[in-house]
C-alpha cells in the first residue's frame, strides 16, 4: 500500500529506534574482550589484518558503559563514524533533508560519499601499519 | 577675360559671362555671341569654348564611369546563427534515488569490506549522474548500490553464523577432549 512520506519517516523512525535498542542492549550485556563464542573478524582471522570495522563490538560495548576512552581506543573511526551516520540518518530518513537542503547536499552527496570512500581506505591501511 | 553672351533655355539673354561660368550651364548648342563675333552661332563653333565644352563633358562622363566603378560591392549581412534558446536539462523522470550512503558505511563496518566499498562507490555514482542529468544512469546506479547492501547484510549473516558453529564445534570438542582426558 502506497505510504505517504510522514508515515514513511515515522516508520524509519521506529526501525531506527529498534535496531539502536538493540544494538545498545546487545553491547550493554556482551563483553566480547574474553569470550570466546562472540563473532569474531573473519578476516583477521585468516589474514591477521585489521579490517576498518575490527574493534566495533568492544568498542560499543565500553560506549554504552560510558567508558568514551576505551570506545575511542577499540575503533577510532567510530568518532567521526557514528556522528556522521547519526545526522545523515536524519538527514535521508527522518526528514531532515526538506529542513537543511544545504546540510544534506554536503554532507550526503557524492562528494562526501568520495571522501569517505578514501578516509575507509586509508584508514584500512594506516591501521595495520601503526596497528591500532 | 573674354566675356560672352548666350541665350538661355528660355530663350533670355545672359551675360557678360565669363568662360568658367558658362562651364556645365550651357552645351555645345547654345547660341552664344562675343566681341569676335559678327552674329549669334552655336557655342560649338566658337572654338575656345567647343574645347571647354567637350573637356567638361569628357571629365563629366569619366567622372560618372569612376562613380559607377567605385561603389562598394554588394555586402551580405554579418552571418548571424539562427537563436538558440539556453540549454536546460531535461526534467527528472521521478524522484531523486537513495544513494544508500548511510547503509554502506554502517555496512564497512560489516563482515564483507568489498561489497561495503563497491556500495559507497555506486553511491558516488549515483550523485553524479543526477546532477548531470543521467537520470536512467542514477536510478540504475542506486539499484545497484541497494543489491550490494542486501548482499553484505547476507554474507555478515552468514559468517557470523558460521563463526558461531565453528567456536560451538570448537568448544564441544575442547569439552569431549578434556572429557576424554578425564577418564
Amino acid at each position: 500500500m502506497p505510504l505517504n512520506v510522514k508515515q514513511k519517516r515515522y516508520i524509519y523512525a521506529a526501525i531506527t529506534f529498534v535496531v539502536v535498542a538493540a544494538i545498545a542492549i546487545y553491547s550493554y550485556f556482551v563483553d566480547t574482550r574474553g569470550a570466546a563464542l562472540a563473532p569474531k573478524c573473519p578476516l583477521f582471522l585468516t589474514t591477521g589484518y585489521k579490517c576498518p570495522g575490527c574493534g566495533t563490538q568492544r568498542a560499543l560495548h565500553e560506549l554504552v558503559h560510558g567508558n568514551f576512552v576505551e570506545f575511542a581506543i577499540y575503533n577510532p573511526i567510530l568518532v567521526i563514524a557514528i556522528p556522521y551516520i547519526v545526522i545523515l540518518v536524519y538527514l535521508q530518513y527522518l526528514g531532515g533533508a526538506d529542513r537543511f537542503p544545504k546540510a544534506n547536499k554536503i554532507l550526503a552527496g557524492s562528494r562526501a560519499a568520495l571522501a569517505w570512500f578514501f578516509v575507509i581506505i586509508a584508514y584500512w591501511i594506516i591501521r595495520n601499519v601503526l596497528n591500532f | 577675360m573674354k566675356e560672352y553672351f548666350y541665350i538661355d533655355v528660355n530663350g533670355n539673354q545672359v551675360g557678360p559671362r565669363q568662360l568658367s561660368d558658362l562651364i556645365g550651364v550651357i552645351n555645345l548648342d547654345t547660341m552664344v555671341w562675343t566681341t569676335d563675333l559678327t552674329d549669334w552661332v552655336p557655342a560649338r563653333n566658337v572654338a575656345e569654348l567647343a574645347d571647354a565644352l567637350n573637356a567638361y563633358q569628357t571629365q563629366q562622363n569619366a567622372n560618372q564611369q569612376q562613380q559607377m566603378n567605385q561603389q562598394p560591392p554588394y555586402q551580405q549581412p554579418p552571418y548571424q546563427p539562427p537563436y538558440q534558446p539556453p540549454y536546460q536539462r531535461r526534467p527528472a523522470p521521478g524522484p531523486k534515488p537513495d544513494n544508500y550512503l548511510v547503509l554502506s558505511i554502517i555496512s564497512v563496518f560489516f563482515c564483507c569490506l568489498p561489497l561495503s566499498i563497491a556500495a559507497i562507490i555506486y553511491a558516488i555514482k549515483v550523485d553524479e549522474h543526477w546532477s548531470k542529468g543521467e537520470y536512467e544512469s542514477a536510478y540504475d546506479a542506486s539499484g545497484k548500490a541497494k543489491k550490494l547492501l542486501i548482499w553484505s547484510a547476507i554474507a555478515t549473516a552468514a559468517l557470523t553464523i558460521l563463526c558461531i558453529v565453528f567456536y560451538i564445534f570448537v568448544f564441544v570438542l575442547a569439552i569431549g577432549t578434556a572429557g576424554l582426558a578425564a577418564l
